[in-house]
């Protein structure tokens, strides 16, 4: 009879059970695969099976990490599918049209480029595409130098170079001399007369050597284990150019590239390569102390904007065969080199590869900054916090890369980018290190005390003043009550003018030539101080609270954090009008929430604390360094042990025993 | 499968519970049982969290035989879905009435505490705003939120016991099991709804590690029932029986007569904290457990869409009672008394209808 209804409610309440696709869990990361990255995820988890089973609070962090790459990819590739049609329809007909013969020479260029166009073996012909490469006569800065090889008959050759980034010097005395002088006194037995170095091969010991890939002729290989050189233009690169550094370019694409870079191309007649000397002679600042992150003990030197210069203030302090750079070039209208840094035997490889894959991704005009590609690489980029801990000290980043962090070094920059990051790195300092660990734990403490202060201070003075007056003692409440009796202002718009005129006065300071610095410091401490107060426009206890918040901004050792409290700052003082400490204290219920689901390179960025993992004696408090025994675990690094259990041998003493039983 | 992979650790998924059991401890939920055991209440939390104990273990019985699915799910296998509708609905009434109540009683004593000028509903707005907003980023960020913030807590916590030690007095222990024996069992085995709370376990078992839900159940059960029993046997030590029962809200008590001094007077202000992340966490969970429950019942893949109607369900609940006291009493009579049996009924008929079905039964916590 009631058949139909049973019919209607197994409709409605009940479906065969499925696995349901999860998202109960937050984030991107949670998004459902598609079936081609689900079969990938699962040849993934195939393979780490034995890590996948066993699951421990530990492992969750390096899941984060998988989970995120798994979805990034997904999000990267429809985001470049669009990105790509877009892009179609971006162009602009009119001017196009206008200048149509314009548009097809760069055209043609663009394809000489991109598709690898390889040299010729003409020099004429190498020359003339090079200019329209370089845009000569209208580009001034491309050098085209021709010269003679001074062998018998001399040898045609070009030396292409701009003016400005390369080393003169370098180039008169171990490029020009060496080829136009010396070359005939080193013996070069080249050619059979009347014949090109290219058409001929080379005598050497009284054997004839084919140029590479060239018929022999006699049909006999070149035997390389009896002939140290190949032909002329191998003799040359090999005998006679004492460059340090000398690359052969086969395709226009890397001889533009190269030369760019304050590199020197020397093409010889009939040949259809180029080699590339190093002859880099920019004009750059010598190491120097650090602008933002100066220590007191510790050592003086910061990175300069020379990404060699970097590299090896890195390597001097890591005397690792393990410590690796790799290249890479980031953007896409004008490549900048990065240097990503790393140790091959610590790093978890799954973080280096995501470090160079995001990276290598960026397609973007003007990525030459490291504040730049920061914005380009990091997970969440609406979110106030900094994913990436950026320094300027080579020591920093040097602990940090020995820790299994990866290092990005961006030309041009002195700012160094250390991933990943978590809210306990960016608290910290390189001077904590450098003193004895008590006083490393109570100035860690100090800085702490100072972001509490930087982000809620004018909150709390706000919530005191308008809800909470009993609160206080009632000599205090008096003392700012009386203060405030003559101020026209509710407590939130006083704090906002307050609040607003410091920003006003940090700006403008960061701005302001400084020649009239001084100026800016005088009509700052007037405002502030003086003139506010006796115009009744605030309280002189506001000046305090405002003060004290400055103070607590300028301990947060890390820009960018600091700068994301300084916004922060306002919000919490809105909620604080809004509700009192009720307010303030969702605020931080939410504020914390919402940082729980940041993640910096699939690390999370409340790690080590939530999610909670392995901790060291280095995450909230500074502890003593012969305890420091394990790496970070969140970064699931190959090595573990930083060092062993008992790391000040000398306690041993021979006797085998161990030094902490000793102690 | 990454996606079913856990995302709550032990230590988290402990703090979540121990949170979600115990923060009735900062409400009025002390006083009802110092009405049962009178100056022997003490001994009611250690009694409850023995049967909460034996709870959880029938609780992770019942989950470890199906790996990898929540309560709901194996109740739908195990008895069908008519039956489990029902269980699911008695799920998402824990959540509900919990949450719904402890909004009310938390937004008024706020209001009556800290501001008394601003309308309740502002005040209720605060709280769901935050809470919603955490539990819509999902069951990470809660675990994640409540980890982070319960250093706060138990330091805050401790510290407020600790401060009124001056204030003790060791007499108020006699007679040492007050009305007697049976008056004390009596009243321990008519609030075993306290660890009610446990369901939480079943909720967000798929996410833990595996073989780790005994572990997260017992330890969760144990700090909780810390808290418990030292929440209520200080403010007997500090007021004595019977003018303790006259406390509608006695840690908030106990902050006011914190006195460090002529400076340090009314701290009940620093104890804020407690008040409001205990509370807030226990609605976050409740909100997000809500709406799993009911995502899990009508077979969707995502929890997002129910927040916001398990919110309106809370918040209609929190303004059924006419004030504070009748949601507490209210709190107290429909959860806090024998909600827990009916849930270990449930766990017996599940286990019961695994043994039957021949399904799970046998398979240890690694589903083997």
């Amino acid at each position: 009879m009631f058949s139909w209804l049973k019919t209607l409610s197994k409709f409605i309440m009940y479906q065969k059970p499925q696995p349901a696709p999860s998202v109960f869990e937050s984030g991107i990361e949670d998004r459902p695969l598609e079936e081609g990255e689900k079969a990938k995820a699962k040849a993934k988890a195939g393979g780490n099976g034995g890590s996948d089973t066993d699951s421990n609070d530990s492992g969750q962090a390096n899941q984060d990490q998988h989970q995120l790459r798994d979805g990034e990819q997904n999000s990267r590739k429809n985001g470049s599918r669009k990105r790509n049609s877009r892009r179609g329809k971006q162009r602009n007909a009119a001017i196009q049209e206008k200048y149509s013969d314009k548009v097809a020479e760069n055209q043609d260029i663009d394809q000489i480029l991109n598709q690898k166009v390889e040299l010729s073996y003409r020099l004429e012909e190498n020359k003339q595409v090079l200019e329209k490469l370089f845009r000569v006569p209208e580009n001034k800065d491309a050098v085209f130098r021709s010269l003679s090889i001074g062998t018998e008959p001399p040898a045609q050759a070009m030396l292409v170079f701009i003016d400005g980034i390369t080393n003169a010097q370098v180039q008169n005395l171990a490029v020009l001399q060496p080829l136009m002088l010396l070359s005939g006194a080193r013996d070069i037995r080249q050619n059979r007369k009347g014949d090109t170095p290219a058409e001929a091969g080379v005598f050497l010991q009284g054997q004839e050597c084919p140029r590479l890939g060239a018929d022999s002729g006699g049909g006999e290989p070149v035997n390389k284990e009896t002939s140290p050189f190949l032909d002329f233009f191998d003799r040359v690169k090999q005998a006679v150019l004492p460059n340090n550094q000398v690359a052969e370019g086969r395709t226009y694409d890397q001889v533009v590239y190269d030369v760019l870079n304050g590199n020197s191309a020397l093409f010889i007649e009939g040949y259809n390569q180029a080699l590339l000397l190093e002859t880099k002679g920019w004009h750059f600042r010598s190491v120097s102390p650090p602008q933002v992150e100066a220590v007191i003990r510790g050592p003086q030197e910061g990175f300069t904007e020379m990404l060699r210069v970097n590299t090896t203030l890195v390597r001097k302090i890591i005397h690792r065969p393990s410590l690796v750079t790799e290249f890479v070039k980031v953007g896409d209208a004008a490549p900048m080199q990065c240097a990503v840094m790393y140790m091959a035997d610590i790093a978890n490889p799954d973080l280096v590869k995501e470090v160079k894959r995001r990276l290598e991704s960026i397609r973007a005009d003007y990525a030459h900054q490291a504040g730049l590609v920061e914005q380009m690489i990091e997970d969440n980029p609406l979110h106030m916090v900094p994913q990436v801990l950026t320094t300027e000290r080579p020591d920093r980043v040097a602990s940090n890369v020995l820790e299994g962090k990866v290092a990005v070094l961006v030309g041009g920059n002195p700012f160094v980018m250390i991933m990943p990051c978590t809210f306990f790195n960016l608290m910290q300092s390189p001077e904590d290190a450098y003193v004895r660990w008590p006083f490393g734990a109570f100035m860690r403490l100090i800085r702490y005390a100072g972001l509490f202060l930087a982000l809620l201070l004018p909150a709390h003075y706000v919530a005191i003043v308008a809800y909470h007056q009993e609160f206080i003692p009632t000599d205090l409440l008096m003392a700012i009550t009386g203060a405030r009796e003559k101020v026209p202002f509710p407590s939130i718009v006083e704090v906002l003018i307050m609040e607003a005129a410091f920003e006003l006065i940090r700006e403008a300071g960061v701005r302001i030539p400084g020649t009239i610095g001084t100026t800016l410091g005088i009509v700052g401490a007037l405002i502030l101080g003086q003139a506010a107060v006796a115009a009744n426009i605030v309280s002189p206890i506001l000046i305090i609270v405002v003060a004290v918040t400055a103070l607590g901004s300028f301990a947060i050792p890390n820009y960018s954090f600091s700068l994301s409290i300084r916004l922060l700052r306002f919000v919490y003082i809105l909620l604080a009008s809004l509700s009192g400490l009720l307010g303030i204290l969702v605020g931080v219920f939410i504020h914390v929430g919402v940082m729980s689901t940041v993640k910096s390179f699939g690390v999370p960025f409340l790690a080590p604390a939530a999610p909670v993992t392995r901790k060291g004696r280095d995450y909230f408090l500074r502890g003593p360094v012969w305890q420091q025994e394990t790496r970070p675990d969140y970064l699931d690094p190959l090595k573990t042990k930083r060092q062993p259990q008992i790391s000040r041998g000398w306690l041993n003493g021979g006797d085998g025993k161990g030094g902490k039983e000793r102690l | 499968m990454s996606h079913l992979k856990p995302v709550v650790g032990v230590s988290e998924g402990i703090t979540l519970l121990f949170i979600f059991i115990s923060s009735k401890v900062f409400l009025a939920h002390v006083t009802f049982i110092l009405h049962d055991g009178m100056n022997a209440s003490w001994v009611i939390p250690i009694i409850n969290t023995l049967i909460g104990l034996l709870g959880v273990l029938l609780l992770v019985a019942v989950l470890n035989g199906h790996p990898g699915k929540d309560l709901v799910e194996i109740g739908e296998e195990l008895a069908g879905p008519y039956i489990n509708t029902l269980f699911s609905l008695f799920y998402l009434a824990v959540f509900v009435i919990g949450a719904g109540f402890t909004l009310r009683f938390i937004s008024e004593r706020v209001v009556a505490g800290f501001l008394p000028d601003t309308p309740i509903s502002m005040v209720t707005l605060s709280f769901l705003v935050g809470t919603v907003t955490v539990a819509y980023l999902g069951l990470e960020a809660v675990a994640r939120t409540a980890r982070f913030l319960v250093v706060v807590l138990v330091v805050s916590t401790l510290a407020l016991v600790l401060l009124t030690i001056p204030f003790w007095q060791g007499h108020v222990f006699y007679p040492l099991l007050g009305g007697g024996v049976w008056e004390v069992l009596r009243g321990a085995l008519t609030t075993t709804g306290t660890y009610v709370q446990i369901l939480l376990l079943g909720i967000i078992y798929p996410f833990l590690p595996q073989g780790k839900a005994r572990l997260v159940g017992v330890w969760g059960v144990l700090i909780a029932g810390f808290f418990f029993t030292i929440m209520v046997l200080v403010p007997i030590l500090i007021f004595s029986f019977p003018t303790v029962t006259e406390m509608a809200l006695p840690t908030f008590e106990m902050a006011r007569i914190i006195n460090i001094g002529r400076f340090g007077q009314r701290m009940e202000v620093v104890f804020l904290p407690i008040w409001v992340f205990a509370n807030m966490i226990f609605m976050a969970v409740s909100l997000y457990a809500g709406a799993a429950v009911l995502a899990r019942l009508f077979k969707l893949g995502d929890y997002r869409p129910f927040v916001l109607a398990v919110t309106v369900f809370t918040t209609v609940t929190a303004f059924i009672p006419l004030n504070s006291a009748q949601a507490s009493y209210w709190n107290h009579a429909y959860l806090s008394r024998y909600s827990f049996y009916a849930l270990v009924l449930i766990m017996l008929a599940l286990l019961l209808a695994a043994r039957l079905r021949g399904k799970g039964g046998a398979k240890n916590e690694k589903g083997v």
